[in-house]
Parts: C-alpha cells; sequence; structure tokens
C-alpha cells in the first residue's frame, strides 16, 4: 500500500511539475508567440470581417449558404428601431400630490366598449398569441393560459387551431381567427371571449406562411383538422375576404355567431396605417391590435422582421392620434405589442393612447425562468417551450404558470409604483401629459413635451 | 497488485486528487489573485497601470493599435482585404411598408416576377432570372482559380451573371457561365479583342467603390508564381493599374471606346463603372453621354482584394447616397429606363437589396457577402490559425483545399436563399414584378434619410 502512496504522491508531484513547467514557458517563451498570433493577419482579418458586416450577417450568410432556403429567425428582429428610453415619466411633488404606499391604484381595462359583452381585465398586460403546434407545445399553451387565469388577464390562441385544454385553462380566451383554414366553426367560436380576426403580424407583415409537413404530426394535424404530413398554409390574405363587402359581412357574422363578444382586428405596423384603418373600421370592429415592426415570431424570415413594417411606437402614436381624430377614442380600443419588454415600455404605452399591451417573447421567457435549464446550455432556450422542442416533454406547466404570473405580478406592482408617483389613482389616467421626451422628433410624434419647454 | 494496473490507479487518482484540491481551493486561490490584481489596477500608477491599456484602446480603436502595428511593422501601405470596416448606409433606418386590406398581399399560389433585363436597348442584352449578380473579383490579383470557378458555377445555377473582374482572361470562366460580364479595366492584360468578343456584357472599369481611382501597383512577391507564369511575367515583373485609360481621357473618347466595344462584341450591352463620389452628377454628365447600356456605381462599403486603408475609408460616397443620387439624375435626364443601373458596395442581406431595388436600382453586385458562402462549409479548413483568405485567395496557403463544387452549391444556395426572402417580402408589399416596385414601397425613420431617399417619413401620417 506505501508503494501506492508513493506513486500517488510522486505521480501529483510530477504533474504539478508539468503545469509549473507549462506556465514558465508560456511566461517566457510562448507569451510572445501568443501575443503574435493577437496581432497576426488571422485576428485581423477575421476582426476587420465581422466589424465589416456583423457577426449576425456573418453567421445567417452562412446559414443561407448552407440551406437554400429563406431564413427561419426565431424571436424576430434583434433591432431596436426607436429608443423607448429617450421617453420618461414626470414624477410630481408638490404639484400634485404623489400616492402613499398603501393608495390602492386602480389597474382594471375593460376591451370592446361597445360590445355587447364587453371584455374585462384585471390588469392591462394580455399573452400575445403564440400558436400551438406552429410555435408552441401544448404544455406550454396551458402554462399561459394558467398563467392569464392567475394574473386575471385574457390568454390569445394565436393563428394555430383552437386547443380545448387551453381553452378550459384560461378564465379569459381570446381566439385568432387566422388567415388559415382552421378553428372557424361555429362551436369554436363561441366559446371565446374576444375574436381577434388576425390581417398579420408585425414579424411577418402579411406575407403568407408556409409550415412544413414535416411539422404537421398526429396531434397537430388532428387539431387542425388535415392530413399529417401535408404543408399547412396560413393565406397572404383571409380565405373568405376577397372585397371589402366580404369584410362587413364577416365582422357581422362573427358578432352573430358569439352573440356579441368583442371582435378586434390585428395587423401589422405599416407606413400604410391610414390607409387601412378606415377600411378595418368599415367592419364594425371593437378593438384594433396593432403589432409593431419589433414583434417576435417563432421563426420568420430576417427581411420579413428587419426590414418590413412600422415599429410600435409610430404606429401606436399614430393609431391613437387617428382614433383621436376621428372622435372613435374611448370607443375603440387599441391594444399594441411587439418588442415591449419592461414595465416601463407597457406604461408609456397606456400613456399614449393603448388601452392594453401585449407581451411574447417576455412572457415566454418569465414562462421558462429557471426550467430553462432544462434546456440549455446543448440546446436553445426555445427546445423547453417550442412545438418540436427537444426538452418540451420536460416543462412543468404549474411551474411555468407560476413564474409567469409573478412577472406579471412584479410589473403591475412597478406600474403602479410609477402612477403613485405621478399621483395618478389609475393607470387610465395617465396620459400624454406624464411623458417627456429627450429628442425633439419624438416630441412632434407623441404629441408630448420635449425636455426643452 | 499488477505494476500496470497500479499505475493506471495512481495515475487515475492522481487526477482525482487534483481535482478534488482544485475545486477545494479554486475560490480562495482565484480571490487571492484576483485581490492582487485589483489592488494594483486601483493603485498603480496611471502611466504604469494595465488599465490605461483600455483607454488607449477605446481612444485609437482595437483595428487602429493593430494595424499601426502593421504599418510600423512593414513601412507600405496597408494591405487590408474586404475594404472599409465602416458603415456609412443606414439601411436599417429604412422599412418596407406591408399591405393588408388596402392592397392586396399577393398570395403563394402566385408567381413573382424577379427577371432582370441588362442594357434593356442593345442588340443583345443580359437576362438574368434574379437581381443579384456576383460582383467582379478578379483571377489571379485576388481570387484563386478553384474559387473563381465556384463562383462562375454557383451564379450559373441561380441563371445569374457574374463578373470578371480585373484580372486576366479565363477561358474556364467562359466555359462554365452562361452569363459573363467582362471587365474592361485599367491594366494592360485581358482586353484583346477575341476575349472581349466572348463576353454577355462588358464593364468599362473607371474605378471602384473602395479604391476609387487610385493607381495600383502590385509587386511581384505579392502574385503567385503560377499567375507570373500564367500571364507571362518575370520572377520580378509586378502588375499595374492605371490612374486613367491611356485612351480615355474625355467624354468623345469614351464615346469611341463604347461604340467600338459595341461593335466588335456585335451588340452586348456595354456599361461604365465608378466608384461612387460627390461629383458624381459631373461624372455621370459626361458618362450618359457616351450611350452606355448600364451603369455600375459601387459606393464607399466596396470590397476589394487587398486595399490601403485611407482609400477604403476616407475616400469616396457611401451607396445609399450614390444611388438615391444616381437615380435622381438618370430620371432628370430621362434615361431611367434606357440605362440599367446596378449598384454595389456593402449589401449583404436581401433587405438591402429589396431596398435598394425600390429605390432604383436595377440589378446588384454582391461580393463580400458570396466570398462568405463561398467559403461556408470548407472554412473549417483554415480557423483559427488562418483568415478565409487563405482558403480563396490565390495568394492563400490553402487554396488548393478549396473542393469547386461544394462551394459552388454554397453560393447557389445563397443567391437562392436571398431571391426567396425577396419574393416573400414582395409578397407583403402586394407587388408581383421587381418592375411594380415605387417609392412609396418604403418608410423612414429618420427626416435626414426620408430627405435623401424620397421615402415618406414612418414616425408621421403622411396625411398630417
Amino acid at each position: 500500500m506505501i508503494e501506492f502512496w508513493m506513486m500517488f504522491a510522486a505521480i501529483s508531484l510530477g504533474l504539478t511539475g508539468v503545469i509549473l513547467v507549462a506556465f514558465l514557458l508560456y511566461h517566457f517563451k510562448m507569451r510572445k508567440r501568443v501575443s503574435a498570433y493577437f496581432h497576426s493577419k488571422a485576428i485581423l482579418e477575421w476582426y476587420h470581417l465581422i466589424k465589416k458586416i456583423s457577426w449576425r450577417d456573418y453567421f445567417e450568410t452562412n446559414l443561407r449558404a448552407e440551406t437554400g432556403n429563406t431564413l427561419e429567425r426565431p424571436f424576430g428582429t434583434p433591432l431596436h428601431y426607436v429608443a423607448w428610453d429617450r421617453v420618461l415619466f414626470n414624477p410630481v411633488y408638490l404639484s400634485r400630490i404623489p400616492l402613499g404606499l398603501n393608495e390602492p391604484v386602480e389597474t382594471e381595462v375593460i376591451l370592446g366598449l361597445q360590445a355587447k359583452k364587453p371584455l374585462h381585465l384585471k390588469i392591462p398586460i394580455i399573452i400575445a398569441g403564440m400558436s400551438y403546434g406552429g410555435a408552441l407545445s401544448l404544455q406550454t399553451k396551458i402554462a399561459l393560459a394558467k398563467a392569464s387565469t392567475m394574473a386575471g388577464t385574457a390568454t390569445n390562441s394565436g393563428s394555430g387551431p383552437f386547443v380545448a385544454e387551453e381553452r378550459a385553462a384560461a378564465a379569459k380566451y381570446i381566439l385568432q381567427y387566422s388567415k388559415g383554414f382552421w378553428s372557424k366553426s361555429e362551436t369554436v367560436l363561441r366559446q371565446t371571449d374576444l375574436i381577434e380576426v388576425s390581417l398579420g403580424h408585425g414579424a411577418w407583415g402579411s406575407a403568407p406562411v408556409r409550415i412544413k409537413g414535416s411539422k404537421v404530426t398526429n396531434g397537430f394535424a388532428r387539431r387542425l383538422d388535415t392530413i399529417a404530413g401535408l404543408d399547412v398554409i396560413i393565406e397572404a390574405s383571409l380565405p373568405e375576404v376577397d372585397n371589402q363587402a366580404d369584410w362587413v359581412t364577416l365582422i357581422r357574422s362573427l358578432k352573430e355567431i358569439t352573440a356579441g363578444v368583442p371582435v378586434a382586428v390585428k395587423m401589422g405596423g405599416t407606413h400604410n396605417l391610414e390607409k387601412e384603418l378606415p377600411l378595418i373600421l368599415e367592419g364594425d370592429v371593437d378593438v384594433i391590435v396593432i403589432d409593431g415592426a419589433e414583434g417576435g415570431s417563432h421563426s420568420v424570415p430576417p427581411i420579413l422582421s428587419d426590414d418590413t413594417g412600422l415599429p410600435t411606437l409610430p404606429a401606436l402614436c399614430r393609431s391613437a392620434r387617428f382614433l383621436r381624430e376621428h372622435q372613435l377614442d374611448g370607443k375603440i380600443s387599441l391594444v399594441v405589442g411587439g418588442g415591449l419588454y419592461t414595465p416601463g415600455d407597457f406604461l408609456k404605452c397606456l400613456a399614449l393612447g393603448a388601452d392594453a399591451v401585449v407581451i411574447g417573447t417576455v412572457a415566454a421567457l418569465a414562462v421558462s425562468h429557471t426550467q430553462v435549464l432544462k434546456s440549455v446550455p446543448w440546446e436553445p432556450p426555445t427546445g423547453l417551450i417550442y412545438y418540436e422542442g427537444k426538452a418540451a416533454q420536460k416543462f412543468n406547466p404549474d411551474l411555468g404558470a407560476k413564474h409567469l404570473n409573478h412577472y406579471l405580478q412584479s410589473c403591475v406592482s412597478e406600474m403602479k409604483q410609477a402612477a403613485r408617483t405621478m399621483g395618478k389613482r389609475s393607470l387610465k389616467e395617465i396620459n400624454q401629459s406624464d411623458l417627456v421626451t429627450l429628442d425633439s422628433i419624438y416630441a412632434e410624434m407623441a404629441g408630448i413635451d420635449w425636455i426643452t419647454p | 497488485m499488477h505494476f500496470g494496473t497500479e499505475l493506471y490507479l495512481a495515475t487515475g487518482l492522481s487526477f482525482l486528487g487534483l481535482g478534488i484540491l482544485g475545486l477545494l481551493l479554486w475560490k480562495p486561490a482565484f480571490n487571492v489573485w484576483m485581490d492582487a490584481f485589483v489592488k494594483r489596477l486601483l493603485k498603480d500608477p496611471y502611466p504604469e497601470n494595465i488599465g490605461e491599456m483600455y483607454n488607449v484602446f477605446h481612444k485609437v480603436g482595437v483595428q487602429n493599435v493593430l494595424e499601426t502595428d502593421l504599418r510600423g511593422a512593414s513601412g507600405e501601405v496597408l494591405q487590408r482585404p474586404f475594404g472599409t470596416p465602416r458603415r456609412y448606409s443606414e439601411w436599417d433606418r429604412l422599412l418596407l411598408n406591408p399591405v393588408y386590406l388596402s392592397r392586396k398581399p399577393v398570395p403563394e399560389s402566385l408567381e413573382i416576377e424577379t427577371k432582370v433585363t441588362i442594357g434593356p436597348q442593345a442588340k443583345r442584352p443580359l437576362e438574368i432570372d434574379i437581381p443579384l449578380m456576383i460582383a467582379g473579383m478578379a483571377y489571379g490579383i485576388g481570387l484563386s482559380l478553384n474559387a473563381k470557378l465556384a463562383l462562375v458555377k454557383g451564379a450559373n445555377q441561380e441563371k445569374t451573371a457574374v463578373n470578371s473582374g480585373a484580372g486576366p482572361y479565363l477561358p474556364e470562366e467562359r466555359k462554365h457561365g452562361d452569363r459573363l460580364i467582362i471587365q474592361y479595366h485599367r491594366g494592360s492584360w485581358g482586353k484583346n479583342e477575341e476575349w472581349l468578343r466572348q463576353a454577355n456584357a462588358v464593364e468599362i472599369q473607371l474605378g471602384t467603390g473602395a479604391l476609387s481611382s487610385a493607381p495600383v501597383y502590385i509587386k511581384p512577391q505579392d502574385l503567385s508564381p503560377e499567375l507570373q507564369s500564367y500571364m507571362h511575367l518575370g520572377r520580378d515583373e509586378g502588375l499595374s493599374f492605371n490612374a486613367a485609360f491611356d485612351n480615355v481621357k474625355s467624354g468623345p473618347e469614351l464615346t469611341k471606346l463604347v461604340n467600338y466595344l459595341r461593335q466588335i462584341t456585335n451588340g452586348v450591352p456595354i456599361g461604365v463603372k465608378i466608384g461612387a463620389t460627390h461629383l458624381l452628377e459631373a461624372e455621370l454628365q459626361i458618362i450618359t453621354a457616351a450611350g452606355i447600356d448600364f451603369l455600375t456605381i459601387d459606393g464607399k462599403e466596396a470590397g476589394t482584394y487587398f486595399g490601403p486603408g485611407i482609400l477604403e475609408d476616407d475616400v469616396g460616397l457611401p451607396t445609399l447616397p450614390a444611388l438615391c443620387r444616381t437615380v435622381t439624375f438618370l430620371k432628370n435626364a430621362k434615361l431611367k429606363s434606357k440605362i440599367s443601373l446596378i449598384v454595389s458596395g456593402g449589401l449583404v442581406t436581401p433587405g438591402q437589396v429589396l431596398k435598394a431595388l425600390v429605390l432604383g436600382a436595377d440589378a446588384v453586385y454582391l461580393g463580400t457577402a458570396v466570398l462568405i458562402a463561398l467559403a461556408h462549409n470548407q472554412i473549417a479548413k483554415v480557423i483559427p490559425w488562418e483568415p478565409i483568405t487563405e482558403l480563396i485567395y490565390e495568394r492563400g496557403k490553402f487554396k488548393d483545399r478549396l473542393i469547386v463544387d461544394q462551394a459552388a452549391r454554397s453560393v447557389a444556395n445563397f443567391l437562392k436563399s436571398c431571391n426567396q426572402e425577396i419574393i416573400l417580402a414582395m409578397r407583403c408589399l402586394g407587388k408581383t414584378s421587381l418592375k411594380q416596385l415605387t417609392i412609396e414601397d418604403l418608410s423612414a425613420l429618420t427626416p435626414e434619410i426620408s430627405k435623401m431617399t424620397g421615402a415618406e417619413l414612418a414616425l408621421f401620417s403622411p396625411t398630417r
């Protein structure tokens, strides 16, 4: 035995020696060579190339060269077109009295005031339409629904099929009337609390979406009412709407079938906004949902997410202005989404004229929370929540719902704190006069004060 | 116990022991090291402090520090590949305007037309299937034979054109490509009649975006021996591009050259390429008077084989303003439908390409992006010790390892993917053909870009 320990000691000593020698070698000889590498053509050229075309373009060029197909980038654009941080809230001290910690701040909101059955929400944050199958797994959809019930808000089906389990888990359920062929029967439509007719997304614009047959597995196909393995297409425009008369008829029939739940229309932000809105409003819609160009998606070609559409902030300001100018504010609710990540962003939207905001990407992050460790580092974070994600089976919906509810509560508390410092008893009372901007052009765009009065 | 077993056991256990020791001690050890480092960082006098490095890099810029070293080492003009790293053209301040009800988006069942005719007025115009072409990158001076072959094969798969660049004539390129634009350049080689006759279009190159009209001398040691023997050069003979053509020093002389080329090629499109400059309108006045079929405007951000920093970074006009000004000029001169406009320089994504097309370009050249696609899955052959140029340049140590067909497929895939994305975006715009694109399909996020491009400012309602 003693021999063994001697050998152990010898080898340990030997290894330490090797490390020491390596260190000394590095210190005296290699350091020059290592520094030479960092000064060599290789490192300089790579640095230069990446600086010239950016890491993302380098990476995406390679992905294009691999497949020859359009790229499918998750989460939408990484670009920030407008700077939300150039807009600030105005706290009050004596000019108005800030509220104490125990004074309540009203956060309730009603969507579709003119509908027979308006949608009452306890908080002005709605979970975005992220479709089952096309994007998320069943368990994730259920977690989103449960969280929305806990927080007193609504969840949205997305452009995928109607999912009965999701409906059962959600107290308030928004069904997206998509540009596909599925989930449009009267039985399904009657089960919703609000119908959102989707003309397009912020990320996709109005482009048609093809879901590959390989993704349409048995369970998904059954819910879509199609055959597994066939490609599924979300068309460029609604198949049942060929002209303006069809549009009016569609909205009317949706109201009749559902006996008066609010009908919302969702479209991506576009510079054609003022041309689209009158046409949309020719149908008797109750809610306008604007999804800015920053909006995320399951996977979307960069040309659509980066280069197409109108960012959320100008889209919101322009829509709110449009409604005001046509004396429709207060009658038609305005909901916005796309690239909103913090309670500050949410409250700025409400102040600029939105009745509620939609969160997608951050909701997906919050619902994953620590469970994301089940997927990373060898799989991307989407592996946990996506329909075809490799770790989707390991997702615990109750835990996910708990975390998302916590996230929502945290955001609402922060918004209330901001309201208190502005001396406002309800989030609805916060308006453009509570904002100031650092950029003169934003002041003009949003109708708020510039820092230099 | 057998000695061998003991040895393995001991080795294993010693690693285990060291691991455990490391686990137990790494925090305190790291802490001691960190403390010492931070103490020195916070206490050392400024001139001796390592933190001063941060200032230098921040002030001078990492690239400038490294390039200063290179200048210091050689004493000659810098040889930087790929052109300037600066991005002057703010393509992402422009957005395409999708339609929903105001016009119908184009359904998947309808085809989108992306064919382009270069030189519609020529006797034998050049037809390409997609609006993306491969920029002129010279054989020998820049790319290796394998890389050139991959480019031309890739372009041919997608039925688009490839530009020969300013290299010597290359019969292989002609053999594998159905659409070859031959550059009539400022060197003394590659311009004999027999070669020019084989062109599908000829581009008279008065300069490039990266190097402008500067004369260039390529030293003999920068030329590969293969190229020297291919071009019948002596061991100590270099290559030089003149600043201007000896025979083209005025408008009438350019007209004469254009007519000559048109005659010997039996009417293929004849064009002129210049690097963009603020004196654009004055140059265009003379160039368009020569009766050309197409015009190539190469913006500041364009790449090149190797070039000195001052020409790449500081001379010329960026692609976006150059494009807008050229389009305005052609419209005012009522030449927009007669002269095809090709634009290049720093275009990498299909979004940028489509925006350029909306602004009035008929087609674009892609250079750097195509080279990245070309190296694609073969890049592992050079990283991490060598740069990408070693794989695709004639001077590269690993140029023989490039597999042509694989690289050609990558190039074709890249072009195809870009074109498909362009088609998808056009469905959003409700346009079925490139010809239908108008400035109404774009909006700008800043007043400056709006003024420059003529696109409406997206921040406000246009009826405001």
